[in-house]
């Protein structure tokens, strides 16, 4: 469990955020959703909840508490995809089709 | 004769098959139990009166007995040992109904440690002189009445003591009990009549339910409470009197109507699942092939739940349920697992405890296909 008490770990949850704020951005315009600021601001509220379930679980198991990381990452993991599935429906992302290719 | 009334005639036989064997496999060694409550004890002289004098080299050292209170499950056995001035000297559970979770808060403390020490001429309450646990409350009380009692018994007959008279037996009627009548009452309503405004009725019912029920009081109904009356638990109804209405407010309209009141408006775990569906759209559809599976799967989990608990004479020790890991976060962790898949689930499929799980389900299908057939074969 070293893995996740070393930098690494850190790392790779900040390459994982980085990534997912860009997907996000790239993939809203793809479908030509707006984002205005409220959309932002609750998307970067999710993926900071999403980093915290991940971060505890990560870090209970890299402290030796396999049941603190499993009970952390049923409540947290529950409430992260709670809120996950709300958030997609109120900010419009399910009703969100690709743009069609013009040049076809 | 088709293959579902085979089966339907087929698992109450079982049933009481399992039930015969269980009560004739319980008899614990009361001895060692005894011997352990009373420290440097050799060998037990009975006194008559289900009391036990504790002797080392033909001297006694104390007195020792059983007595037993009712727990959530069933009742609990606890050895009491007195010494010669009437202090306890120790505290055992000989044998419990408690659900494994719940048990294990009641232990988590000083459990029966927590008595040694007391004199058989003090209160003995929780929250007074012993440990009072949250969150095991009835479990707690059984112990805590059994040493009473026990040590009250003993001081008495051995010692001569001038112990505090036992307080009269109070029928207890609180909010609890009436929350829950006015929930049965608006689900009877909801379910038999045609009231205006059904569905908004449903869903205040099924909040007032989620937070009440669930919540603040944390007693929705679970498997041991059906455990309990098919080994022959009861309660006193003075004291448990929600006990009764629980039982009977699930159990009497599917017995009489073939329809569930409970689960549409008194269930808190129901209502939470409807919630995260009306969060999550709950729009995919299981195959119906897996649903047939998924609902023989469910018709031998809860057999086999009930079977055990039937076999073991132990209530609580099949109740697999997750609601109190969400309710007042009581459970081991394989069903803080499985309530979170289940939540999950909620938000995509409609109920899939209720369907797929839920024992309380299983029971009164089962009483509703009884029913039907037993209509069906009438007719």
């Amino acid at each position: 469990m070293a893995f996740f008490t070393g930098g690494l770990f850190w790392f790779i949850e900040g390459v994982l955020a980085c990534l997912a704020v860009v997907a996000i951005k790239i993939w809203t315009q793809d479908r030509g959703i707006a984002m205005p600021w409220w959309k932002w601001l609750l998307t970067a509220l999710w993926f900071c909840l999403a980093g915290f379930t991940l971060a505890m679980i990560g870090t209970s198991l890299g402290e030796g508490e396999p049941r603190a990381a499993v009970m952390g990452g049923v409540v947290f993991g529950v409430v992260t995809v709670v809120t996950g599935v709300a958030f997609w429906r109120v900010l419009g992302f399910s009703r969100a089709q690709p743009k069609t290719n013009d040049h076809a | 004769m088709s293959l579902k009334l085979i089966i339907v005639l087929l698992i109450p036989l079982v049933l009481i098959a399992a039930w015969v064997a269980g009560a004739r496999r319980m008899q614990t060694r009361l001895e060692p139990h005894l011997i352990q409550v009373v420290p440097g004890t050799v060998e037990l002289k009975p006194l008559g009166d289900g009391s036990f004098a504790a002797q080392a080299d033909e001297r006694v050292v104390g007195y020792a007995r059983v007595d037993q209170a009712n727990g959530y499950g069933g009742p609990m056995r606890i050895a009491v040992g007195i010494d010669t001035t009437g202090t306890i000297a120790g505290v055992t559970i000989v044998d419990h109904k408690e659900t494994e979770a719940y048990f294990r808060k009641v232990l988590s403390g000083n459990g029966p440690g927590s008595f040694v020490g007391r004199h058989v001429s003090d209160p003995i309450e929780p929250g007074v002189d012993v440990d009072a646990v949250t969150g095991a409350t009835q479990s707690n009380l059984a112990l805590v009445t059994g040493v009473r009692q026990g040590a009250r018994t003993l001081g008495t007959n051995q010692l001569g003591f001038d112990v505090p008279a036992a307080d009269p037996v109070r029928f207890r009627f609180g909010w609890a009990e009436i929350v829950l009548l006015m929930l049965f009452v608006t689900g009877f309503a909801g379910t038999y009549t045609q009231v205006p405004g059904k569905k908004p009725l449903r869903w205040i019912s099924q909040i007032a339910a989620l937070v009440l029920i669930g919540f603040v009081y944390a007693i929705p109904i679970t498997l041991t409470h059906i455990n309990s009356l098919l080994v022959g638990y009861l309660p006193d109804w003075r004291t448990q009197f929600y006990w009764y209405l629980l039982i009977i407010g699930v159990l009497l309209p599917v017995l009489l109507t073939g329809k569930r009141p409970y689960c549409g408006y008194v269930c808190p775990f129901g209502a939470v699942q409807d919630c995260l569906g009306a969060v999550g759209g709950r729009r995919k559809k299981i195959p119906e092939v897996i649903q047939r599976w998924l609902g023989w799967f469910h018709a031998v989990l809860v057999f086999a739940a009930i079977f055990v608990a039937l076999y073991t004479r132990n209530p609580g020790l099949t109740s697999y349920e997750v609601q109190g890991s969400l309710f007042d976060l009581t459970g081991l962790l394989y069903q803080f697992v499985v309530l979170g898949v289940v939540l999950v689930l909620s938000l995509f499929i409609a109920r899939p405890w209720c369907r797929f799980l839920c024992p309380i389900n299983g029971v009164t299908r089962y009483i509703k296909t009884a029913r039907s057939s037993w209509r069906n074969r009438a007719k």
